[in-house]
């Protein structure tokens, strides 16, 4: 286990090194010269005003962008491991504080997303499985379909006008309170719920097969004992797999929910934050991804041997 | 029957399994702030004077050396001069000014200001808020064009500037000239907690939530505000999110709600809908006015007349705009050049001047060619500004009557100016504030002088190099009327850019919300004292 760990951690190091690497010089070779995106941003305040040749050469000069790129990412990598992030070039403030602050909203949305998802998708996923081919199972299929194919930003303005405006239940925007979570982790939530119910409802249906279930059956047990402790936990074994990536998606932020519910997280931090090209903040918030996303598969290969006993990490 | 059963308790038993996870999860919540929804507002007998705002821009951070002048607009920091919403320029905690000799401006503090921390504003203060502003954007100083500031006296300070300028006194109503105090500056040199001496204090600004908090300043030279408290929920980007959060109640103002939208909120009695002029707006840039097809002023003449500006302000803009007369400036600015008529829509004279410069459709193909060559070109724009890219198809479908193939492609904006030296490429833009400061030479230098810092287009005409040369250096005001008044003239007959219309701004406030008054120098609103909130 502990072996197992240790290997993890060091994939992750250089997952780390690589993924940042790639955003560093990528982001070179989108269109629009940084510098010039920064002096827009810094120095004028207005993206629609185009700045001088000398304030670009200003920002050029004082963020270091005139250096070689390689030096550039050099000098960043090294303190970055010294624990030194940097200040982000349009706040001035420290990266790590940056992030920090967006944490817990981003936490507690992907976790009641995920739990919503799980709620709403294996019940279903099951129900299917077993009555396939019946109505029931039609009924869960079409949702599942209906669900995966509505779009987040229209899904949320709906939600907001039925449940907000209409029902006077929950406010349009914000955060900071339990009832501000609601219609925004629902948005994701249900789009992930069809995924959920489609996929369980497939492994359901290769398990309910296998023989050992025939032979749960022969020995007269209740049916629903066979569905829920011989069957359903095999079954979800490829679900976890799945949940798994959807928190560690989640994790890396909902650019759209975030923006439409003013939800402050760090999908929004990131993706404005490229369009600043505010670079210590971009690859602070990739670090930060990439530790999630090595962090929730960790867990999620842990869970596995509870699920199947076959699987352990002892070598 | 019995299989069914029994799948509903196992429902059941993961809906009450995951609900007390829920719940553990949420029992880490803690409310830090919220803005209070209109219930606790009627519970309470007397009005609570409190402004809750939807402000489209993340706030993102408080230090007036490096924000865009939010602090400003909601009335913490001030400046030393300030601009009116009639564009004219008054006194703010300057209570005069003097020029010296050519190149000095010596400005007079009012004696009676305080801080929101109740010292005293003195000379020292305004000094140390320059130098630490322009410190930290140098490019503060080249806008404001001042070379070095002193001291005189407590109430009095000299301005030197590196040429004579006649610019300064409305230079120092900029947003990014905000006066602060000392106090404000942490020991490791930035400010968390800004000290101002605007009609509202600062109280808090939480990162986490983006919500901004002030509350009122009894002590206020000119009288306390009427507000208690206005808070401002910072980053809610999407119109329609801002439109439903006042149409719920959550919000007392907020701006820019879809274009689609203005008409319904308009006839709701429980909204003001007030759409008012801003000096910004719609216009096409050329891209390269030195090299072809645009070298030739006719080409450039006729894409100006193919312009139906009348229709795009109808059907793309809502109303939310208005023509122009081919200059920035929006009507009730002084400077304005009011006798400019601009480039009315007329596709024939646009076709018949195509063809004196030899654009003619020789293949019949429908789009017109000249020495072998198709007017074939791109409209860039971007995405941002909501009515740019519909704006952008509409002048594709004009220029198509008057036999100009044109493509159109939206993309980020930072990334289009690599495009602009494209055979034809014209740039279909938005924004681009006209009036940051009470002075022509603002707006006009940066776009027409040769070597101005907006004019990426290379407009170069000498006479208008000198003019606005002149311009700036004359201090004799009428002399400066008709100098910009001739710039002005020089460049919508140079058609150095095609300007289709004025931007407006729509503000929707509760109509419980009363004294907003609109103030079209605001970049983009400005909130006033006098605003309070009425059952």
């Amino acid at each position: 286990m502990l072996k197992s760990i240790l290997k993890r951690l060091g994939i992750f190091i250089l997952v780390v090194v690589g993924a940042t690497a790639l955003v560093f010089f990528m982001l070179h070779y989108i269109p629009g010269e940084t510098a010039d995106v920064m002096a827009r941003y810094i120095f004028i305040g207005n993206i629609e005003i185009e700045p001088s040749s000398e304030d670009v050469a200003l920002i050029s000069q004082h963020y270091e962008l005139d250096k070689p790129l390689i030096i550039q990412y050099v000098s960043w990598l090294s303190r970055s491991l010294q624990g030194d992030l940097g200040m982000s070039y349009n706040t001035g403030q420290p990266v790590l504080d940056e992030i920090v602050i967006r944490l817990p909203a981003t936490i507690k949305l992907a976790v009641v997303s995920v739990l919503i998802s799980l709620i709403i998708g294996i019940p279903l996923g099951i129900v299917a499985a077993i009555k396939q081919n019946t109505i029931i199972d039609y009924i869960c299929s079409t949702g599942a379909v209906i669900g995966v194919s509505i779009p987040n930003f229209w899904l949320a303005l709906i939600l907001i006008m039925v449940f907000s405006l209409y029902l006077d239940l929950t406010p349009v925007m914000g955060s900071g309170g339990v009832e501000h979570i609601i219609l925004p982790s629902i948005t994701l939530g249900t789009g992930m719920a069809a995924v959920t119910a489609r996929l369980t409802r497939s492994s359901m249906l290769e398990v309910i097969r296998q023989d050992y279930v025939r032979t749960a059956r022969g020995k007269g047990l209740a049916e629903k004992t066979i569905v829920v402790r011989h069957a359903m936990k095999n079954a979800l074994i490829p679900v976890i797999t799945i949940i798994g990536l959807e928190m560690g998606h989640l994790l890396g932020g909902t650019v759209i929910v975030e923006t439409i519910f003013a939800w402050p997280g760090i999908g929004k931090l990131l993706i404005d934050a490229i369009s600043q090209r505010d670079l210590p903040i971009i690859q602070g918030c990739v670090i930060f991804i990439t530790v999630m996303y090595v962090f929730v598969n960790l867990i999620v290969d842990i869970s596995y041997s509870i699920f199947d006993p076959r699987i352990r990490y002892e070598r | 029957m019995k299989k069914i059963k029994m799948n509903i308790n196992s429902i059941g038993m993961w809906i009450v399994l995951v609900t007390i996870v829920g719940l553990v999860a949420f029992s880490g919540c803690t409310d830090q702030e919220e803005i209070d929804t209109e219930k606790t507002d009627t519970e309470k007998i007397e009005i609570e004077q409190k402004l809750v705002i939807a402000e489209p821009w993340g706030i993102s951070g408080v230090d007036p050396a490096k924000e865009g002048g939010t602090l400003n607009n909601f009335l913490v920091l001030d400046t030393l001069t300030v601009m009116e919403p009639d564009f004219s320029l008054v006194p703010g905690l300057a209570k005069s000014w003097e020029l010296i000799d050519n190149t000095t401006w010596r400005i007079y503090l009012k004696d009676n200001i305080k801080f929101h921390d109740n010292t005293g504003l003195t000379a020292d203060d305004v000094t140390y808020s320059f130098e630490r502003n322009m410190e930290i954007n140098p490019t503060i100083r080249r806008d404001l064009g001042i070379k070095s500031i002193e001291k005189i006296d407590d109430y009095t300070i000299d301005i030197t500037t590196e040429k004579p300028d006649a610019a300064i006194p409305a230079a120092l109503s900029y947003a990014k000239a905000v006066i602060y105090s000392k106090n404000s500056v942490e020991s490791n040199g930035i400010i968390i907690k800004p000290i101002g001496t605007g009609p509202f204090k600062f109280e808090k600004y939480n990162k986490a939530t983006d919500i901004l908090e002030l509350s009122k300043y009894e002590d206020h030279w000119n009288g306390a505000p009427k507000l208690d408290t206005v808070l401002i929920q910072g980053g809610v980007g999407e119109a329609s999110t801002r439109e439903l959060a006042i149409e719920k109640g959550e919000v007392d103002f907020t701006t820019e709600p879809p274009l689609g939208s203005t008409e319904i909120l308009k006839g709701n009695p429980e909204f003001n809908v007030m759409i008012h002029p801003l000096c910004q707006g719609y216009k096409l840039n050329f891209g390269n006015l030195s090299k072809a097809p645009y070298d030739d002023i006719k080409v450039r003449k006729a894409i100006a007349y193919a312009v139906d500006k009348e229709s795009i302000v109808e059907h793309i803009l809502y109303e939310r705009g208005e023509i122009s007369n081919g200059m920035g400036f929006v009507p009730g600015i002084e400077w304005r050049n009011n006798d400019l008529t601009g480039y009315p829509y007329d596709p024939q004279k646009s076709k018949q001047l195509l063809k004196e410069a030899g654009w003619e459709d020789t293949d019949n193909d429908g789009i017109l060619d000249k020495d072998g060559k198709a007017f074939k070109m791109t409209l860039y724009t971007w995405p941002q500004r909501p009515a740019l890219p519909p704006l952008a198809e509409t002048v594709q479908s004009q220029f198509k009557e008057i036999g100009i193939d044109a493509e159109v492609r939206i993309m980020d904006w930072s990334a289009i100016k690599e495009h602009l030296n494209e055979w034809g490429a014209i740039r279909v833009s938005g924004g681009s504030t006209c009036m940051r400061i009470p002075d022509p030479s603002y707006y006009l230098e940066r776009h027409f002088y040769s070597e101005g810092t907006s004019n990426s287009y290379g407009y170069k005409n000498e006479e208008v190099d000198l003019l606005l040369d002149e311009g700036r250096s004359t201090f004799d005001k009428e002399k400066r009327y008709d100098i910009y008044r001739e710039v002005q003239e020089i460049v919508v007959a140079d058609v150095a850019d095609v300007y289709i219309a004025y931007h407006n701004l729509a503000v929707v406030t509760k109509s419980s919300v009363k004294g907003y008054v609109p103030n079209p120098s605001a970049h983009d609103y400005r909130i006033n004292p006098d605003i309070y909130i009425e059952k």
